[in-house]
């Protein structure tokens, strides 16, 4: 049990990474750089 | 560290002036804090923001991209994000420090932190996730109609430099400041309401204080339960019965008005401290064999 709660940070970060890797490879960044690289009206209160 | 932080973070003085955003590739890569994307300054994407975005979108069924980044934040920092790399919470920080009378835990405080996890349950998921347009397009309900860092960082800029953006101005934006004004004003008096009460991120990362790199640690043999650590926490935590509580921000207030050094912050793989001496490392475990 100690074990396992000592290893989950590392588990955690590595599910992070792999998350990340395949986020990537299913092109979701292009999603978050078009919505992030114009104005969002929304955030702004405008839309 | 809090001022410094937002300042990198923000560093595109020239969308202030011309009342534009930074439209560079470093926008596809998410910051740890509540930092609006439209801030003029921004140089990267609003974790919030994009998961909002992500969800929203047409074509992404689970947001990996966005998850990926929290969970690798949470596992690496869980809420010191919130108390040192949040621009939102660095705000509400020095509106504290304005003298005046303050409010502590009130009837019910503890119940209304919960709240933050229906924010982030119904406004970041499932609202964008499942109420979409014609065109199969949902909208960030969290951004539109609560984001205070929003409204302060992007919006108010914006409408400043930008003459044609506060032509459309309307009553979203009105909401908006009146949701900024109440949050601001109560900064004064309680500390940081929004950190405690709505921010969704501030829910996400608390998930992962039990779990993460940076944690503070206790030492039960070192307390004299003088109650200095918990009197000194603005977030109502006791540190010594739950040093890796939810609402924990890993300000570090405790651990400075430890008179005993009986706490300690810092990153941790298992039960060493990464950057200690051997010496120390050696009395942590003895003290812990000894306890088992």
């Amino acid at each position: 049990m100690k074990t396992a709660r000592r290893a989950l940070p590392i588990l955690l970060l590595a599910l992070g990474a792999v998350f990340l890797a395949l986020g990537v490879f299913r092109g979701e960044v292009a999603v978050v750089l078009s919505r992030a690289a114009n104005i969002c009206l929304e955030c702004i209160g405008i839309g | 560290m809090q001022g410094a932080w937002t300042v990198v973070t923000n560093g595109y003085l020239v969308g202030f002036v011309k009342g534009r955003i930074w439209q560079g590739d470093s926008k596809s890569v998410c910051v740890p804090g509540l930092n609006c994307y439209s801030c003029p300054g921004a140089l990267g994407a609003c974790p919030i923001g994009s998961l909002q975005a992500e969800l929203a979108a047409r074509e992404i069924k689970f947001p990996l991209y966005v998850t990926g980044f929290l969970l690798a934040f949470g596992a690496l920092f869980g809420r010191f994000v919130c108390g040192f790399l949040c621009p939102f919470g660095w705000v509400q920080d020095l509106l504290y420090k304005i003298p005046s009378r303050k409010i502590g835990a009130f009837k019910h405080d503890r119940l209304l932190r919960y709240l933050k996890f229906v924010v982030l349950a119904v406004l970041v998921v499932l609202l964008p996730a499942l109420v979409k347009n014609a065109a199969g397009v949902g909208t960030p309900w969290f951004c539109k109609w609560v984001c205070p860092s929003g409204t302060l960082f992007a919006g108010i800029p914006l409408l400043l430099a930008n003459p044609s953006l506060r032509a459309v101005v309307g009553f979203i934006f009105s909401w908006k400041m009146a949701i900024l004004i109440l949050i601001l004003g109560l900064s004064v008096f309680l500390y940081r309401p929004f950190c405690k009460y709505l921010c969704p991120l501030g829910a996400a990362y608390s998930l992962f204080n039990k779990a993460s790199f940076y944690r503070l640690k206790f030492s039960e043999s070192a307390c004299t339960h003088c109650g200095a650590c918990k009197h000194a926490c603005k977030m109502g935590v006791d540190p010594t019965k739950a040093p890796d509580d939810i609402e924990c921000i890993r300000c570090g207030d405790c651990v400075k008005n430890c008179p005993t050094k009986a706490l300690e912050a810092g990153f941790y793989v298992g039960k060493r401290k990464i950057g200690a001496k051997k010496t120390e490392i050696e009395t942590e475990l003895n003290e812990t064999s000894m306890k088992e």
